[in-house]
């Protein structure tokens, strides 16, 4: 069988959760096979650490399971799934409470401009592997707003929403995100 | 405006949330200062990378699991809760 034929043979992700939520595992199964890898790298990018990851993919498709059937194909199933995936990291924070203590301390520390530099004037490569390397060591109250507005695109409002903050302070938050990112990737390309 | 002033305000200038005064603050500052303006364009090149980040678009540095362990933990799960 060809390539094109077994992708003509897929059914969609509708058909799918549809069969899922009228108990068909192998359904269910291939649903996850298609969602896992994107699950789990947001997962990863969210937490910074792969072994909270893994348990919150792992609660994340399980929570799918039991929602599965609240999906009506008004948007495309990897939005909804995407979302989802979001809620599940936040409700995740609010669980571990540690949230709010977090940010608050990192918020108090001043960021260093331009420390571990060695050439200031000349600029560092951005690009996607030097960032994802910076977010996995930002703070988790920076990297979560980070992950919120810059990537995942949500507005101020909705993240305080979100996160149980003032809209300022997820602002400030961001700024603060951004001035560390820009240093950590300053000083990666100075060891690189 | 001084430098830290400057660097304070950049997030807000980018998201064109400055009044206006400041924001011709920002602008004259960046204008005259090469530093700052270093500073304001690997920020805007921050943003712009992460847009290209976003719906898990780049899997590149990352190590993933083994997908058949974590399903038979998501299995496992889902058994105990039927």
């Amino acid at each position: 069988m060809s390539a094109a034929e077994i992708n003509v043979a897929q059914p969609n992700d509708f058909t799918l959760a549809q069969q899922a939520a009228g108990g068909d595992e192998s359904a269910f199964e291939a649903i996850y096979k298609r969602h896992f890898r994107r699950v789990y790298a947001l997962c990863l990018r969210m937490m910074g650490n792969p072994t909270e990851a893994e348990d919150l993919t792992q609660e994340t498709f399980t929570h799918l399971y039991r929602k599965i059937g609240s999906f009506r194909g008004e948007s495309a199933f990897t939005t909804w799934l995407h979302r989802m995936t979001v809620n599940q990291v936040l409700m995740h924070f609010r669980k571990r409470s540690t949230r709010s203590e977090k940010t608050t301390a990192e918020g108090e520390t001043p960021v260093q401009i331009v420390a571990g530099t060695q050439n200031p004037d000349r600029m560092p490569i951005i690009d996607r592997i030097a960032l994802d390397k910076a977010i996995a060591q930002l703070p988790p109250g920076y990297r979560t707003v980070f992950m919120l507005h810059d990537v995942e695109g949500y507005e101020h409002d909705e993240i305080a929403q979100m996160l149980g903050v003032a809209e300022g302070t997820s602002k400030s938050q961001l700024h603060k995100a951004r001035l560390k990112l820009r240093q950590h990737i300053r000083q990666q390309a100075t060891l690189n | 405006m001084n430098c830290a002033q400057s660097v304070e305000l950049m997030s807000d200038f980018q998201a064109g949330t400055l009044e206006e005064a400041e924001g011709h603050g920002v602008r004259l500052h960046l204008t005259d200062c090469p530093p700052c303006a270093a500073i304001m364009n690997e920020l805007l090149a921050i943003i712009g990378t992460a847009t290209l980040l976003r719906r898990g678009e780049t899997t590149s540095v990352i190590t993933f699991p083994d997908e058949n362990v974590i399903w038979q933990r998501v299995r496992a799960s889902l058994n105990t809760t039927h």
